[in-house]
Protein backbone atom coordinates (compact mmCIF):
# COMPACT_ATOMS: atom_id res chain seq x y z
CA UNK A 1 0.00 0.00 0.00
CA UNK A 2 1.45 3.20 -0.99
CA UNK A 3 1.29 6.45 0.88
CA UNK A 4 -1.53 8.08 -1.21
CA UNK A 5 -3.55 5.16 0.00
CA UNK A 6 -3.68 6.50 3.63
CA UNK A 7 -4.18 10.59 2.59
CA UNK A 8 -7.37 10.52 2.32
CA UNK A 9 -10.04 13.49 3.49
CA UNK A 10 -11.48 13.22 6.55
CA UNK A 11 -15.56 14.20 7.29
CA UNK A 12 -14.53 17.77 7.84
CA UNK A 13 -12.16 18.22 4.68
CA UNK A 14 -14.62 16.59 2.22
CA UNK A 15 -17.38 18.75 3.85
CA UNK A 16 -15.05 21.81 2.40
CA UNK A 17 -15.01 20.83 -0.50
CA UNK A 18 -18.07 19.68 -1.23
CA UNK A 19 -19.33 23.54 0.24
CA UNK A 20 -17.13 25.18 -2.33
CA UNK A 21 -19.38 27.20 -5.27
CA UNK A 22 -20.52 24.96 -8.38
CA UNK A 23 -21.26 28.31 -10.75
CA UNK A 24 -19.81 31.63 -11.46
CA UNK A 25 -21.58 34.03 -13.17
CA UNK A 26 -19.36 34.56 -16.70
CA UNK A 27 -19.26 38.73 -17.72
CA UNK A 28 -21.77 39.38 -20.67
CA UNK A 29 -19.27 40.91 -22.85
CA UNK A 30 -17.68 37.32 -22.77
CA UNK A 31 -21.20 35.80 -24.04
CA UNK A 32 -21.12 38.72 -26.86
CA UNK A 33 -17.62 37.76 -27.67
CA UNK A 34 -18.35 34.30 -28.58
CA UNK A 35 -21.77 34.97 -30.18
CA UNK A 36 -19.72 37.08 -32.90
CA UNK A 37 -16.42 35.16 -33.11
CA UNK A 38 -19.13 31.62 -34.08
CA UNK A 39 -20.84 33.74 -36.05
CA UNK A 40 -17.68 35.38 -38.11
CA UNK A 41 -16.25 31.66 -38.33
CA UNK A 42 -19.68 30.93 -40.14
CA UNK A 43 -21.25 28.35 -37.30
CA UNK A 44 -24.00 30.54 -36.12
CA UNK A 45 -26.65 32.18 -38.06
CA UNK A 46 -27.14 35.36 -35.62
CA UNK A 47 -29.61 37.94 -36.31
CA UNK A 48 -26.51 40.29 -37.63
CA UNK A 49 -26.10 37.40 -40.07
CA UNK A 50 -23.39 37.08 -42.66
CA UNK A 51 -25.50 38.11 -45.14
CA UNK A 52 -26.61 41.16 -43.69
CA UNK A 53 -23.34 42.35 -42.69
CA UNK A 54 -22.32 41.91 -46.62
CA UNK A 55 -24.71 44.45 -47.54
CA UNK A 56 -23.54 46.82 -45.36
CA UNK A 57 -20.26 46.17 -46.40
CA UNK A 58 -20.44 46.75 -49.85
CA UNK A 59 -22.68 49.87 -49.49
CA UNK A 60 -20.24 51.49 -46.79
CA UNK A 61 -17.75 50.66 -49.57
CA UNK A 62 -19.31 52.38 -52.33
CA UNK A 63 -20.62 55.20 -50.07
CA UNK A 64 -17.19 56.01 -49.48
CA UNK A 65 -16.19 55.70 -52.98
CA UNK A 66 -18.80 57.64 -53.85
CA UNK A 67 -17.67 60.33 -51.52
CA UNK A 68 -13.86 59.76 -52.21
CA UNK A 69 -15.01 61.70 -55.66
CA UNK A 70 -17.13 64.84 -54.18
CA UNK A 71 -15.91 65.54 -51.06
CA UNK A 72 -12.88 68.00 -50.31
CA UNK A 73 -12.56 65.98 -46.99
CA UNK A 74 -9.80 62.89 -46.55
CA UNK A 75 -11.88 59.72 -46.03
CA UNK A 76 -9.09 57.82 -43.69
CA UNK A 77 -6.07 57.38 -46.19
CA UNK A 78 -4.04 59.56 -43.94
CA UNK A 79 -2.08 61.61 -47.11
CA UNK A 80 -0.64 64.66 -47.11
CA UNK A 81 -3.14 66.30 -49.79
CA UNK A 82 -6.19 65.01 -47.78
CA UNK A 83 -5.84 66.52 -44.19
CA UNK A 84 -9.24 68.25 -43.91
CA UNK A 85 -9.07 72.07 -42.58
CA UNK A 86 -9.93 72.37 -38.52
CA UNK A 87 -13.69 72.39 -38.44
CA UNK A 88 -15.71 76.17 -37.56
CA UNK A 89 -18.02 73.51 -35.60
CA UNK A 90 -18.83 71.19 -33.71
CA UNK A 91 -18.06 67.88 -34.69
CA UNK A 92 -20.54 64.60 -33.87
CA UNK A 93 -19.86 61.38 -34.66
CA UNK A 94 -22.24 58.55 -35.97
CA UNK A 95 -21.81 55.70 -34.90
CA UNK A 96 -23.65 52.90 -37.17
CA UNK A 97 -24.84 49.71 -35.84
CA UNK A 98 -25.57 47.17 -38.54
CA UNK A 99 -29.59 46.47 -39.66
CA UNK A 100 -31.11 43.27 -38.23
CA UNK A 101 -33.63 43.07 -40.92
CA UNK A 102 -31.20 43.96 -44.38
CA UNK A 103 -33.15 44.99 -47.42
CA UNK A 104 -32.69 42.89 -50.19
CA UNK A 105 -32.61 45.84 -52.81
CA UNK A 106 -28.87 46.59 -52.63
CA UNK A 107 -28.48 48.53 -55.12
CA UNK A 108 -31.32 50.98 -54.23
CA UNK A 109 -29.38 50.95 -50.69
CA UNK A 110 -26.12 51.96 -51.65
CA UNK A 111 -27.88 54.71 -54.05
CA UNK A 112 -29.21 56.32 -50.94
CA UNK A 113 -26.67 56.01 -49.08
CA UNK A 114 -24.38 57.66 -51.84
CA UNK A 115 -27.20 60.66 -51.96
CA UNK A 116 -27.32 61.11 -48.43
CA UNK A 117 -23.43 61.31 -48.06
CA UNK A 118 -22.60 62.75 -51.19
CA UNK A 119 -25.05 66.03 -49.64
CA UNK A 120 -23.61 65.70 -46.98
CA UNK A 121 -20.22 66.44 -48.70
CA UNK A 122 -21.66 69.20 -50.73
CA UNK A 123 -22.72 71.44 -47.97
CA UNK A 124 -19.47 70.91 -46.22
CA UNK A 125 -20.91 69.35 -43.05
CA UNK A 126 -19.31 65.77 -44.13
CA UNK A 127 -15.16 65.23 -41.88
CA UNK A 128 -15.25 61.63 -42.30
CA UNK A 129 -16.36 58.22 -42.55
CA UNK A 130 -14.99 54.80 -42.54
CA UNK A 131 -16.90 51.22 -42.49
CA UNK A 132 -15.30 48.78 -39.71
CA UNK A 133 -13.73 45.36 -40.01
CA UNK A 134 -15.97 42.82 -38.37
CA UNK A 135 -12.92 41.05 -36.62
CA UNK A 136 -11.46 43.10 -33.45
CA UNK A 137 -9.42 42.35 -30.51
CA UNK A 138 -10.75 42.95 -26.69
CA UNK A 139 -7.85 44.43 -24.14
CA UNK A 140 -8.64 44.16 -20.29
CA UNK A 141 -6.70 44.53 -17.51
CA UNK A 142 -7.63 42.74 -14.39
CA UNK A 143 -5.68 42.42 -11.15
CA UNK A 144 -2.88 43.76 -13.15
CA UNK A 145 -2.87 41.07 -15.79
CA UNK A 146 -3.24 42.40 -19.84
CA UNK A 147 -5.56 39.86 -21.49
CA UNK A 148 -6.00 40.08 -25.01
CA UNK A 149 -8.87 38.21 -26.89
CA UNK A 150 -9.95 38.09 -30.48
CA UNK A 151 -13.36 39.52 -30.78
CA UNK A 152 -15.67 42.23 -31.08
CA UNK A 153 -18.59 44.02 -28.54
CA UNK A 154 -21.65 44.04 -29.47
CA UNK A 155 -24.81 46.43 -28.20
CA UNK A 156 -27.96 43.85 -27.84
CA UNK A 157 -27.61 41.77 -31.36
CA UNK A 158 -26.22 44.45 -33.17
CA UNK A 159 -22.42 45.10 -34.05
CA UNK A 160 -21.13 48.47 -34.67
CA UNK A 161 -20.53 48.29 -38.57
CA UNK A 162 -19.01 52.15 -39.10
CA UNK A 163 -19.21 55.56 -38.15
CA UNK A 164 -19.63 59.14 -40.04
CA UNK A 165 -17.86 62.22 -38.82
CA UNK A 166 -19.72 65.76 -39.60
CA UNK A 167 -20.05 68.89 -38.81
CA UNK A 168 -23.05 70.55 -37.54
CA UNK A 169 -23.82 74.36 -35.76
CA UNK A 170 -25.38 72.12 -32.73
CA UNK A 171 -27.52 68.99 -31.27
CA UNK A 172 -30.12 69.86 -33.40
CA UNK A 173 -29.03 70.15 -36.71
CA UNK A 174 -26.95 66.80 -36.41
CA UNK A 175 -30.02 65.20 -35.36
CA UNK A 176 -31.39 66.69 -38.19
CA UNK A 177 -28.20 65.06 -40.72
CA UNK A 178 -28.57 61.71 -38.60
CA UNK A 179 -32.32 61.02 -38.92
CA UNK A 180 -32.90 61.89 -42.72
CA UNK A 181 -29.66 58.57 -43.23
CA UNK A 182 -31.13 55.77 -45.19
CA UNK A 183 -29.37 53.13 -42.51
CA UNK A 184 -32.60 54.28 -40.47
CA UNK A 185 -34.64 53.23 -43.11
CA UNK A 186 -33.49 49.87 -43.41
CA UNK A 187 -33.69 48.96 -39.27
CA UNK A 188 -30.14 50.17 -38.53
CA UNK A 189 -29.61 52.14 -35.26
CA UNK A 190 -27.65 55.00 -35.00
CA UNK A 191 -26.08 56.61 -31.97
CA UNK A 192 -25.05 60.25 -31.84
CA UNK A 193 -22.29 61.48 -30.17
CA UNK A 194 -21.10 64.90 -30.11
CA UNK A 195 -16.84 64.66 -30.22
CA UNK A 196 -15.65 66.86 -26.85
CA UNK A 197 -13.45 70.32 -28.03
CA UNK A 198 -9.69 69.74 -27.04
CA UNK B 1 -21.91 30.41 -1.56
CA UNK B 2 -23.57 31.82 -4.77
CA UNK B 3 -27.29 30.25 -5.20
CA UNK B 4 -26.43 27.54 -7.49
CA UNK B 5 -29.81 27.16 -10.04
CA UNK B 6 -30.48 23.48 -10.80
CA UNK B 7 -29.18 21.87 -13.32
CA UNK B 8 -31.11 21.50 -16.28
CA UNK B 9 -31.83 18.11 -17.65
CA UNK B 10 -29.76 16.23 -20.28
CA UNK B 11 -33.07 16.32 -22.60
CA UNK B 12 -33.18 19.90 -22.66
CA UNK B 13 -29.53 20.11 -23.66
CA UNK B 14 -30.33 17.28 -26.79
CA UNK B 15 -33.06 19.27 -27.26
CA UNK B 16 -31.08 22.77 -27.62
CA UNK B 17 -28.17 21.02 -29.56
CA UNK B 18 -30.69 19.72 -32.00
CA UNK B 19 -32.46 23.06 -32.62
CA UNK B 20 -29.22 24.83 -33.16
CA UNK B 21 -27.53 22.14 -35.39
CA UNK B 22 -30.42 22.16 -37.94
CA UNK B 23 -30.64 25.53 -38.16
CA UNK B 24 -27.45 27.33 -36.65
CA UNK B 25 -30.03 29.11 -34.86
CA UNK B 26 -28.54 31.65 -32.60
CA UNK B 27 -31.44 31.85 -30.06
CA UNK B 28 -31.03 28.41 -29.57
CA UNK B 29 -27.09 28.50 -28.76
CA UNK B 30 -27.69 31.05 -25.91
CA UNK B 31 -30.32 29.01 -24.01
CA UNK B 32 -27.24 26.20 -24.17
CA UNK B 33 -24.68 28.93 -23.38
CA UNK B 34 -26.90 30.70 -20.57
CA UNK B 35 -27.37 27.41 -19.17
CA UNK B 36 -23.90 25.45 -19.30
CA UNK B 37 -21.78 28.17 -18.50
CA UNK B 38 -22.00 28.99 -15.21
CA UNK B 39 -20.67 25.63 -14.17
CA UNK B 40 -18.07 26.02 -17.00
CA UNK B 41 -16.65 29.21 -15.99
CA UNK B 42 -16.61 28.25 -12.46
CA UNK B 43 -14.44 25.44 -13.08
CA UNK B 44 -11.74 26.99 -15.42
CA UNK B 45 -11.24 29.66 -12.87
CA UNK B 46 -10.81 27.31 -10.22
CA UNK B 47 -8.53 25.46 -12.94
CA UNK B 48 -6.21 28.65 -13.84
CA UNK B 49 -5.53 29.59 -10.31
CA UNK B 50 -8.55 32.33 -10.31
CA UNK B 51 -6.89 34.24 -13.21
CA UNK B 52 -10.16 36.19 -14.93
CA UNK B 53 -8.79 36.70 -18.27
CA UNK B 54 -7.32 33.45 -18.68
CA UNK B 55 -10.60 32.06 -17.54
CA UNK B 56 -12.13 34.14 -20.13
CA UNK B 57 -10.05 32.64 -22.65
CA UNK B 58 -10.60 28.98 -21.88
CA UNK B 59 -14.32 29.65 -22.03
CA UNK B 60 -14.26 31.32 -25.12
CA UNK B 61 -11.94 29.05 -26.58
CA UNK B 62 -13.80 26.22 -25.35
CA UNK B 63 -16.91 26.82 -26.77
CA UNK B 64 -15.60 27.69 -30.03
CA UNK B 65 -13.94 23.71 -29.99
CA UNK B 66 -17.34 22.15 -29.02
CA UNK B 67 -19.70 23.95 -31.63
CA UNK B 68 -16.75 22.93 -34.48
CA UNK B 69 -17.51 19.29 -32.63
CA UNK B 70 -21.16 18.90 -31.83
CA UNK B 71 -22.21 17.19 -34.99
CA UNK B 72 -19.77 14.43 -33.59
CA UNK B 73 -20.40 14.25 -30.19
CA UNK B 74 -22.63 11.54 -30.09
CA UNK B 75 -23.87 11.29 -26.41
CA UNK B 76 -22.05 8.92 -24.75
CA UNK B 77 -21.68 11.27 -21.77
CA UNK B 78 -23.64 13.89 -20.81
CA UNK B 79 -23.23 17.63 -23.19
CA UNK B 80 -21.38 19.32 -19.66
CA UNK B 81 -19.29 16.55 -19.09
CA UNK B 82 -18.06 16.71 -22.70
CA UNK B 83 -17.94 20.25 -22.60
CA UNK B 84 -15.87 20.04 -19.41
CA UNK B 85 -13.42 17.89 -20.98
CA UNK B 86 -12.53 20.57 -23.57
CA UNK B 87 -12.44 23.08 -20.97
CA UNK B 88 -9.74 20.79 -19.12
CA UNK B 89 -7.86 20.45 -22.34
CA UNK B 90 -7.76 23.87 -22.91
CA UNK B 91 -6.72 24.52 -19.58
CA UNK B 92 -3.92 21.82 -20.63
CA UNK B 93 -2.77 23.72 -23.47
CA UNK B 94 -2.54 26.83 -21.11
CA UNK B 95 -0.08 25.30 -18.63
CA UNK B 96 1.85 24.21 -21.37
CA UNK B 97 2.21 27.78 -22.31
CA UNK B 98 2.72 28.78 -19.07
CA UNK B 99 5.84 26.50 -18.30
CA UNK B 100 7.53 27.24 -21.18
CA UNK B 101 7.30 30.87 -20.21
CA UNK B 102 8.79 29.95 -17.03
CA UNK B 103 11.43 28.14 -18.46
CA UNK B 104 11.77 31.58 -21.12
CA UNK B 105 12.75 33.38 -17.93
CA UNK B 106 14.80 31.16 -16.31
CA UNK B 107 11.91 29.46 -13.69
CA UNK B 108 12.38 25.38 -14.71
CA UNK B 109 10.06 22.81 -13.02
CA UNK B 110 7.16 22.66 -11.73
CA UNK B 111 7.36 23.26 -7.84
CA UNK B 112 4.49 22.40 -5.73
CA UNK B 113 3.80 25.73 -5.32
CA UNK B 114 3.47 28.62 -7.51
CA UNK B 115 6.11 31.41 -7.15
CA UNK B 116 4.75 34.69 -6.39
CA UNK B 117 1.43 33.64 -5.02
CA UNK B 118 1.43 33.57 -1.38
CA UNK B 119 -2.11 33.19 0.30
CA UNK B 120 -3.15 36.89 1.79
CA UNK B 121 -3.13 36.97 5.32
CA UNK B 122 -6.66 37.73 5.25
CA UNK B 123 -7.38 35.04 3.39
CA UNK B 124 -5.40 31.98 4.79
CA UNK B 125 -9.01 30.12 5.65
CA UNK B 126 -9.75 30.43 2.00
CA UNK B 127 -9.90 27.09 0.85
CA UNK B 128 -10.69 28.35 -2.54
CA UNK B 129 -6.88 30.94 -2.01
CA UNK B 130 -4.69 28.07 -0.71
CA UNK B 131 -5.90 25.85 -4.23
CA UNK B 132 -4.87 28.61 -6.66
CA UNK B 133 -1.55 29.40 -4.85
CA UNK B 134 -0.61 25.48 -6.02
CA UNK B 135 1.17 24.80 -9.45
CA UNK B 136 -1.43 24.29 -12.53
CA UNK B 137 -0.60 20.38 -12.40
CA UNK B 138 -1.11 19.74 -8.92
CA UNK B 139 -4.00 22.31 -8.60
CA UNK B 140 -5.42 20.40 -11.57
CA UNK B 141 -5.21 16.75 -9.92
CA UNK B 142 -6.79 18.18 -7.06
CA UNK B 143 -9.53 20.19 -8.54
CA UNK B 144 -10.74 17.55 -10.91
CA UNK B 145 -10.67 14.72 -8.46
CA UNK B 146 -11.45 16.40 -4.75
CA UNK B 147 -14.37 19.20 -5.97
CA UNK B 148 -15.24 17.31 -9.86
CA UNK B 149 -15.36 13.78 -8.72
CA UNK B 150 -13.26 12.87 -11.13
CA UNK B 151 -11.51 9.06 -10.49
CA UNK B 152 -7.43 8.94 -11.59
CA UNK B 153 -8.48 6.91 -14.77
CA UNK B 154 -10.16 10.18 -15.83
CA UNK B 155 -7.77 12.20 -14.96
CA UNK B 156 -4.64 10.75 -16.63
CA UNK B 157 -6.57 10.72 -19.73
CA UNK B 158 -7.96 14.18 -19.53
CA UNK B 159 -4.17 15.50 -18.82
CA UNK B 160 -2.34 12.95 -20.80
CA UNK B 161 -0.52 11.67 -17.12
CA UNK B 162 -0.50 8.01 -15.63
CA UNK B 163 -3.30 7.28 -13.26
CA UNK B 164 -0.77 6.68 -10.64
CA UNK B 165 0.99 9.80 -10.94
CA UNK B 166 -2.35 11.50 -10.55
CA UNK B 167 -2.87 9.95 -7.25
CA UNK B 168 0.64 10.98 -5.91
CA UNK B 169 0.06 14.80 -7.02
CA UNK B 170 -3.35 14.29 -5.15
CA UNK B 171 -2.00 13.35 -2.10
CA UNK B 172 1.15 16.14 -2.63
CA UNK B 173 -1.57 18.25 -3.16
CA UNK B 174 -3.73 17.75 -0.36
CA UNK B 175 -0.37 17.88 1.84
CA UNK B 176 0.20 21.31 0.77
CA UNK B 177 -3.59 22.59 1.07
CA UNK B 178 -3.35 21.55 4.49
CA UNK B 179 0.04 22.75 5.38
CA UNK B 180 -1.04 25.86 3.88
CA UNK B 181 -4.32 26.71 6.07
CA UNK B 182 -2.92 24.94 9.13
CA UNK B 183 0.39 27.32 9.08
CA UNK B 184 -1.45 30.37 8.24
CA UNK B 185 -4.18 30.08 10.27
CA UNK B 186 -4.55 32.90 13.01
CA UNK B 187 -3.41 31.71 16.38
CA UNK B 188 -6.89 32.78 18.28
CA UNK B 189 -8.53 29.95 16.21
CA UNK B 190 -5.91 27.00 17.34
CA UNK B 191 -5.82 26.59 21.34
Amino acid sequence: MTQHDHNDLTPEEQGAFEALPRHRTPPQHLEESIMNELSRRGLLTSSTSLRSRSWFQLAAALVLLILGGVSGYGIGTGTEEQVSPKPQNPLYVLLLYESPNPSENTAELVREYGQWAGGLATGGRFVAGEKLRETGRILTRSNGELGIREGIRTNGSSILGGYFIIEAGDYDEAVKIASECPHLKYGGTIELREVEPT
Amino acid sequence: MEPVPNPPGQAEHRSLIEEFLSSRNEHAFRRLYTQCTPPLFQLVYRLTGRIQVDTEEVVQDTWIRAVERLGEFRWESSFTTWLSGIAVNRCHELYRRRATLRNEIGLEGEDLLQPGREVPIAERLDLEQAIATLSDGYRAVLVLHDVEGYTHEEIGRLLGIEPGTSKSQLSRARNSIRRTLKKEAPKDLHP
